[in-house]
């Protein structure tokens, strides 16, 4: 049986359609979708003003005493003296939205706080390099980036890998050739090569730095494309591109693709002259035509 | 995709009859040969190709099996899979280049489709088994209104993307040569990435006891030229001089033959230059991986 209810819950009227078995619960927590509504009081016997959770343990201001956490609540809610259960699953839901962010003035294309955070972070990357055909092994990157605080370790670690993998392939391969009427070449992934597994670095270090955001969720801030930024090249192979003979083009390219944008996306790039004099020979002697070094960037970035 | 009638035929004499029905070979012909089709359905589905037949090659007895010539050569029926040529024992044993060169196309699931004699009668100046069986001597044996007839692979490739195909005619094996023990053969790729990148440039270097005493060697270019291209004045320089001075000069006369252009792959000067690095590196290699017979 039906029964047709007007209710008021936090000042906000609904007319409802209430099934005569369902208890009030049931009806905030799914016709209402209230998911954090409890009977956690109901089952201990409290007022829910007298509980507080303090070292793991629900305390009791009124009896003083102390009730363990159990895993088990998560799934089953709360189990009564007699041994029945109540509360269900714990649902929540929750969101972040950083209403402070401001617009940009289209004169100055600058804003009060035009970004939601700023990111920072370093990379270094070790390479060989061929010098004969320009090919680049990248040996190692290793990431550092302070994300505030690691709300998932593993998948910050897995981003930072993968952004600086992606990176490492626009710095050494993507390119998109514009003809003369400025119609992509290569508007394919037969003709606009991007790094597969085999083209990764041989080693990857991700370190995680977590000095927290203050109004980000859980001190948290972002890690989503920071990664990739600080060994993409850009400029650096725009620079090479002038006053290179043709075929030296194309290896300095390989060659000088692992350039740098450092402090406050100021991008650098190293001049292929500078760059053999940093270079030190590598390998087994007889086998000069690899060059390898290490190169260190840091980056702060907009999320 | 415009659409198409696929046609099987039964046996060489019909599949003959069907293809010399359109012109093959000249851009909007209407009737086109299918082997692992890789090619021919990418460019179909562009609108690159408009076919109103397709006719199945693959289908015909004897096209897709590899088998020991009597004199000790090896035929590869034309439909053969890249992986199929790639893995055959005769193969890696006795002409590694072609497998290696077979290896280095696009990926696995590519090469279970791609097949030897479709890359060849496509004809790309870039493809990669060219050279390899330029390099190795192979002889094209073509089914056609006459008959059976024999064409020594460097007059099959005859410019890019044409063949010496005829109306009605298709090829039926790749007969390469016995081996001599002792040979030794490398197949070098330069792409952009390191796996399934259409080539740069790629060279094919195959060295083997002459019959006269001393050496014989065979070196063939891809991507540098119109068709794959051999390096006669280098091979002669090798058979002469073996030391690094002669490598050197080999190299540069490999390089001297390269007529390539420039694309959005490289420029024409980078892969000149590459030929000298990689037709070095293939006659080191070459060296490096043992003994000869008749080797000074």
């Amino acid at each position: 049986m039906k029964h047709n209810i007007h209710c008021t819950v936090n000042g906000e009227p609904y007319d409802l359609v209430v099934e005569s078995h369902h208890s009030l619960l049931q009806v905030l927590r799914e016709q209402l979708v209230l998911t954090g509504t409890k009977n956690g009081c109901e089952a201990w016997g409290e007022n829910i003003n007298d509980l507080d959770i303090v070292n793991g343990q629900v305390i009791s201001y009124r009896t003083e005493e102390s009730l363990p956490l159990l895993k088990n609540m998560v799934v089953y809610g709360l189990q009564r003296p007699d041994g029945t259960w109540t509360g269900g699953p714990v649902l929540a839901q929750g969101r972040f939205m950083p209403e402070y962010v401001t617009p940009l003035d289209p004169e100055t294309g600058q804003g009060p706080r035009a970004v939601v955070h700023f990111t920072t972070g370093a990379q270094a990357v070790e390479v060989e390099v061929d010098t004969e055909t320009g090919e680049v092994q990248v040996l190692k990157i290793v990431s550092a980036y302070d994300v505030g605080r690691a709300i998932n370790p593993e998948m910050v670690r897995t981003q930072m890998e993968g952004g600086a993998v992606q990176g490492m392939s626009t710095a050494l391969f993507k390119s998109l050739i514009l003809d003369q009427r400025g119609v992509p070449r290569n508007a394919n992934f037969t003709d606009y090569r991007i790094a597969t597994a085999v083209d990764a670095p041989l080693e990857t270090e991700n370190i995680i730095i977590e000095a927290p955001q203050d109004d980000g969720p859980f001190g948290a801030r972002g890690i989503g494309e920071h990664p990739m930024v600080p060994n993409r090249t850009g400029d650096c192979q725009r620079d090479l591109q002038r006053d290179r003979r043709a075929h030296r083009q194309h290896a300095d390219q390989q060659r000088e693709g692992l350039g740098c944008t450092a402090g406050e996306g100021v991008a650098v790039s190293i001049s292929p002259r500078a760059a053999r004099r940093t270079a030190r020979s590598f390998g087994p002697p007889g086998h000069s035509s690899i060059d390898h070094r290490a190169q260190a960037c840091s980056s702060q970035n907009v999320g | 995709m415009q659409p198409f009638d696929y046609l099987v035929p039964e046996d060489l004499a019909e599949a003959s009859a069907l293809l010399a029905g359109g012109s093959t070979g000249e851009a909007g012909s209407t009737v086109r040969a299918l082997q692992g089709g890789t090619d021919l359905i990418i460019r179909a589905r562009k609108g690159n190709v408009r076919q109103a037949c397709v006719v199945d090659l693959k289908v015909l007895p004897g096209m897709c099996e590899m088998r020991p010539a009597s004199d000790g050569g090896l035929v590869i029926g034309a439909a053969c899979t890249m992986n199929q040529v790639a893995c055959h024992p005769l193969v890696q044993r006795a002409c590694d280049l072609l497998a290696q060169a077979c290896n280095s196309v696009a990926s696995y699931q590519l090469r279970n489709r791609a097949t030897l004699g479709g890359n060849c009668c496509n004809a790309s100046p870039a493809a990669d088994t060219a050279p390899a069986v330029y390099c190795l001597d192979a002889v094209a044996e073509i089914y056609g209104p006459a008959g059976v007839r024999c064409l020594p692979i460097g007059e099959f490739f005859t410019g890019p993307g044409r063949s010496a195909l005829g109306r009605g005619e298709f090829l039926t094996d790749l007969i390469l040569p016995p081996s001599p023990s002792g040979a030794r053969d490398v197949f070098n790729k330069l792409g952009k990435t390191k796996l399934g990148d259409i080539s740069i440039m790629t060279v094919a270097e195959y060295r083997s006891a002459a019959p006269t005493g001393g050496r014989r060697w065979r070196i063939a270019l891809g991507a540098v030229g119109p068709t794959p291209l051999r390096a006669g004045e280098a091979e002669a320089a090798l058979e002469a001089d073996e030391s690094p001075a002669g490598i050197r000069a080999a190299a540069e006369l490999a390089a001297a033959v390269a007529r390539p252009i420039s694309d959005i792959r490289a420029s024409a000067g980078y892969r000149t230059a590459m030929v000298r690095v990689l037709t070095r590196r293939a006659v080191e290699a070459v060296l490096d991986s043992g003994a000869v017979g008749g080797a000074a």
